[in-house]
């Protein structure tokens, strides 16, 4: 058992002061009154009261053990995730201190070590931010932001890998658009990932169009790509904490499953709003809104 | 030469893992997901199996158990190699009829060689 789940003594108190209390009320409301209605409509209206009194005890011990499953899930995935760069370090070192590998091979495990180092720092980073967002700890600083600016950085860095990956990339925009009121740093993070996403979630040659729009009091950014897709079944799952879905594991890419958790919480500080839309085979398109700055 | 079936979908591991057995003398076939490792298991009837639980298509719980109701595959050797360690899954993996459960972090690839090395038939 729990420590937090609700203890079955509690029900057993609570349901003899239920019944102890409609006793005594009965008795109470019989001296004051001859009218049986009205006895009866008192004894109703404390029974009322008791119930919905213990269900708030028992609904509080519901979200304690509701929020230490959680806790013990986020600690098992996340040792989960980390263990796997982890176990790739230490399997590679063996081999490479084995001294049986070929010059070829040599260099592959020691690229393999790079990427894996990487991977961990990357999560490690991440789980910070989760935690930070989850504790309500997440520094965000709003302030007056050229999102066009932002994104132009983000495409001309991207590019060169993701033309490694024979993926083409292009910003559309409106030769004027307002300013956004959010904090650069963090939605930096938000754009990189959706692009970041979608060149490794194309297979083969494919295309990603990154566009700007002014959509009533927000400025709109579409990141459309030709990529895997999202399958239908999985699209309500897809902005939830360490899910990756069935197609992407088919394709192995690398990734903590924790990208989009943070951008819908980036984005959802700024006052905005993040949603998708995906066809499997086809692509997928993540659309966020930001509000204008006044 | 005796023959190794290594379901893995993690690449990095997977080719560190079959380097590594590759060197001792061993045929390894590798599958990226558990539907291809049951097949692979049995068309090659490999002397024994390493499986990964988290797998995409068909998991390492599902493909154990398909495994040990085939007749034709029930006495391949399944040593379980995965990151998941609590003991309800160490127990069910046995129950199924696992020969050996190995958290991978916890293992040098020298200690995974000899439990292959203890376990093959």
């Amino acid at each position: 058992m729990s420590p937090w789940q609700c203890p079955s003594f509690i029900f057993l108190v609570l349901g003899v002061v239920n019944i102890v209390a409609m006793l005594s009320t009965y008795a109470i409301a019989n001296r004051y009154t001859d009218q049986p209605e009205i006895a009866a409509l008192i004894v109703i209206g404390v029974s009322a009261f008791i119930f919905i009194v213990s269900q708030s005890v028992t609904q509080g011990f519901d979200k304690l053990a509701q929020a230490n499953k959680l806790k013990t899930e986020f600690v098992s995935i996340a040792s989960h995730q980390l263990r796997t760069p982890l176990s790739a370090i230490r399997w590679s070192l063996n081999l490479l201190k084995g001294g049986r590998c070929s010059p070829s091979e040599t260099a592959s495990f020691l690229d393999l070590i790079q990427e894996n180092s990487e991977r961990m720092i990357k999560l490690v980073s991440d789980l910070l931010d989760v935690s930070r967002i989850e504790m309500g700890k997440n520094t965000f600083m709003p302030r007056q932001t050229n999102i066009y600016v932002l994104a132009q950085k983000i495409v001309n860095a991207s590019a060169l890998f993701a033309k490694a990956n024979n993926v083409s990339i292009s910003l559309e925009a409106p030769e004027s658009l307002p300013n956004v009121y959010t904090d650069p740093d963090k939605i930096f993070i938000v754009i990189q990932n959706l692009i970041d996403n979608s060149v490794k979630y194309i297979k083969g040659k494919g295309e990603i169009r990154v566009a700007l729009q002014q959509d009533d009091g927000f400025v709109r950014m579409a990141v459309r790509d030709t990529g895997v897709g999202i399958p239908k079944l999985q699209q309500k799952h897809i902005f939830q904490k360490f899910f990756r879905s069935d197609n992407i594991m088919k394709h192995q890419t690398v990734g903590t499953g924790l990208g989009l958790f943070i951008s819908k919480a980036v984005v959802e500080q700024s006052g905005g709003k993040i949603w998708f839309e995906s066809e499997e085979g086809k692509g997928t398109t993540f659309y966020f809104t930001l509000p204008i700055y006044k | 030469m005796k023959t190794i079936l290594l379901i893995e979908d993690e690449p990095t591991l997977q080719k560190a893992l079959s380097t590594a057995l590759s060197q001792e003398g061993y045929d390894v076939k590798n599958a990226l997901d558990g539907e291809i490792g049951l097949r692979l298991a049995r068309e090659t009837k490999p002397n024994i199996i390493l499986l990964d639980l988290i797998l995409p298509k068909m998991d390492g719980f599902e493909v154990l158990e398909e495994l040990k109701k085939d007749d034709s595959v029930k006495d391949i050797p399944v040593i379980v190699l995965t990151n998941l360690e609590s003991t309800q899954d160490i127990e069910r993996a046995l129950a199924l009829g696992a020969t050996n459960y190995l958290v991978k972090a916890n293992y040098d690839l020298k200690d995974i060689v000899e439990k292959v090395r203890d376990n093959i038939k």
